[in-house]
């Protein structure tokens, strides 16, 4: 709880002695220290930043009255443009983890032009605004030393390089690696799990392989890390060998499990219009503040309320669906939608220091509504979930929702109790509707026209 | 190890070059390992980029090579 003029600094704003970030009367701000000044001052002066905000490639801000500051240390304040939803890397698709990774290069790239350089390169450094990557460090650049090596070389390689390798060449599932490893995946674990043609690429033999050796090499041995020299010729040219790495690594998102979900639904042209119909209506009734779309697939139905200008998020937990959804996102260069990862039956965790740094998925919430479409039965069904509990999950985490309820006789549930025994007595209309009635209000219901599904539309009850 | 040590009329003026030493901004751990290897790999990565950026000169060169000597032979022929 955060009382009025109280500033609570941010869980995870801990390391950067140059200042922290903190909210205060319900917004994000920056603290600068006096110990950053010199680098503030030239980041600001010599156009560079102006250049980066004029790119969309950071996070614009304005200067704040010092005593807003939550600390006497502070030189400045400053109020950066807020962040609709924050999310993290390994809740991101291949794509939107590769356009981070080139959007923070790109940066850097431009940062030396400037007499800068960036002191991290953690993931954590990029968000997504108004669908596209962002970077929202403003205390990562320090004035270049020419001669000095690049001190975030290595936080690249591990929060960038390695996992979109192993994401494009082994499997897209270990971009979960981000979640157990928050420094990024260590080279050591990255490097034996890549296959041996992996070898073959300079940029990925020299910044992850041999990049492992030289660590462990090290490790133990006392070396004065002041004396080795890099030249800005040489420093370019690992950025573009890191560039030209990422650059080259592809996934494709065809041929899992939930990519071409809608080529084989069971629903006729005619329902499937239908139901977007009614759920563009009961949108309509609710215009709700933001949207979150869980089980969304490729954001078909996420984008009718995207459409109409409102913050959507689609979550869905199969990576290709994902992957389609951010690159039809692109194409469209569309703001108001961000798709994202996630395993409702596992949602991502709060995890780094006392569990605090990174927010839990519900912690990001409430939504204003949410959408659970075509949900429900893989809830109920493939997780064994009792409608109790579905009901009381989705009142944690919005105001309204607009859900959609497929019997049993629906040729979807059925092919999910093909393969098992039908244990789902209580998986009746009747039941679903006791049930969520406890937790939401069933405002209305509506048919949708040739078929044998049901869309309501709930509001959480306010407790007593 | 042979000590070398500064003549005091240099060591007090460099000290003042000694330039605001940034370690106290670079608050994470660059890694021993990972600074070791940039300046290996710097240093064929530099040979690189500056073949690249002579690239373009390297070709006009070449170019010019070739346009004058066809230029030559036209006066020839004439």
């Amino acid at each position: 709880m955060k009382s009025s003029r109280n500033s609570e600094v941010v869980p995870s704003s801990f390391r950067d002695p140059s200042g922290f970030v903190f909210w205060q009367d319900g917004s994000v701000y920056r603290q600068i220290n006096t110990i950053y000044k010199e680098d503030y001052d030239h980041l600001m002066e010599s156009g560079f930043h102006k250049g980066l905000v004029e790119e969309g490639l950071i996070i614009p801000h304005e200067e704040v009255a010092l005593q807003d500051a939550a600390d006497p240390t502070a030189y400045k304040v400053i109020r950066p443009e807020q962040i609709g939803f924050v999310s993290y890397p390994y809740e991101w698709s291949f794509s939107q983890f590769k356009d981070a990774a080139l959007t923070t290069l790109n940066i850097q790239k431009k940062a030396l032009e400037f007499g800068m350089s960036l002191k991290d390169c953690s993931a954590y450094n990029v968000q997504f605004a108004k669908g596209k990557p962002v970077f929202i460090d403003t205390l990562s650049f320090e004035k270049y030393k020419e001669g000095s090596p690049w001190v975030a070389y290595r936080q690249f390689c591990q929060h960038f390089l390695a996992p979109l390798a192993l994401m494009s060449y082994r499997d897209v599932r270990l971009g979960q690696l981000s979640r157990v490893h928050l420094d990024g995946v260590p080279l050591d674990l990255a490097s034996p799990l890549l296959p041996f043609r992996t070898r073959f690429s300079f940029s990925l033999l020299s910044n992850i392989h041999l990049h492992a050796r030289s660590q462990a090499h090290y490790a133990d041995k006392r070396v004065d890390t002041r004396r080795p020299k890099l030249s800005r010729l040489g420093f370019i040219g690992i950025i573009n060998s890191l560039e030209s790495g990422v650059k080259r690594l592809k996934w494709n998102p065809g041929g899992t499990e939930w990519g071409d979900y809608y080529q084989d639904t069971n629903y006729s042209t005619e329902a499937f219009q239908d139901k977007k119909q009614v759920v563009a209506e009961f949108l309509e009734g609710i215009h709700p503040g933001s949207v979150w779309d869980l089980g969304a697939n490729t954001g078909v139905f996420s984008r009718i309320a995207a459409d109409k200008g409102i913050p959507t998020i689609s979550f869905d937990i199969d990576p290709a669906a994902v992957e389609k959804n951010y690159l039809e996102c692109r194409r469209r260069n569309e703001k108001n939608l961000l798709p994202l990862l996630s395993d409702l039956t596992n949602p991502s965790p709060g995890i780094g220091w006392q569990n605090k740094e990174r927010m839990s998925l519900v912690e990001r919430g409430p939504a204003d509504a949410v959408l659970a479409l075509a949900l429900i039965h893989h809830l109920a069904i493939s997780n064994n979930t009792p409608f109790a509990k579905i009901a009381e999950f989705l009142a944690g985490i919005c105001n309204s929702a607009i859900v959609e309820f497929v019997p049993k006789s629906d040729s979807q549930v059925q092919r999910l109790l093909a393969t098992r025994e039908d244990i789902f007595v209580d998986y009746t209309q009747q039941a679903f509707e006791s049930e969520f009635s406890k937790r939401l209000v069933l405002e209305r219901s509506q048919g949708i026209s040739g078929s044998e599904r049901t869309l309501y539309l709930m509001r959480r009850r306010e407790s007593a | 190890m042979k000590r070398f040590r500064l003549p005091t009329t240099f060591v007090m003026p460099a000290l003042l070059y000694l330039p605001f030493h940034h370690a106290v901004h670079s608050y994470i751990d660059p890694g021993t390992g990972s600074i070791i290897l940039q300046t290996v790999i710097g240093g064929f990565a530099a040979v690189l980029v500056a073949i690249g950026m002579f690239w373009k000169q390297i070709k006009a060169f070449v170019g010019n090579l070739f346009s004058r000597s066809k230029k030559s032979e036209e006066l020839k022929e004439q």
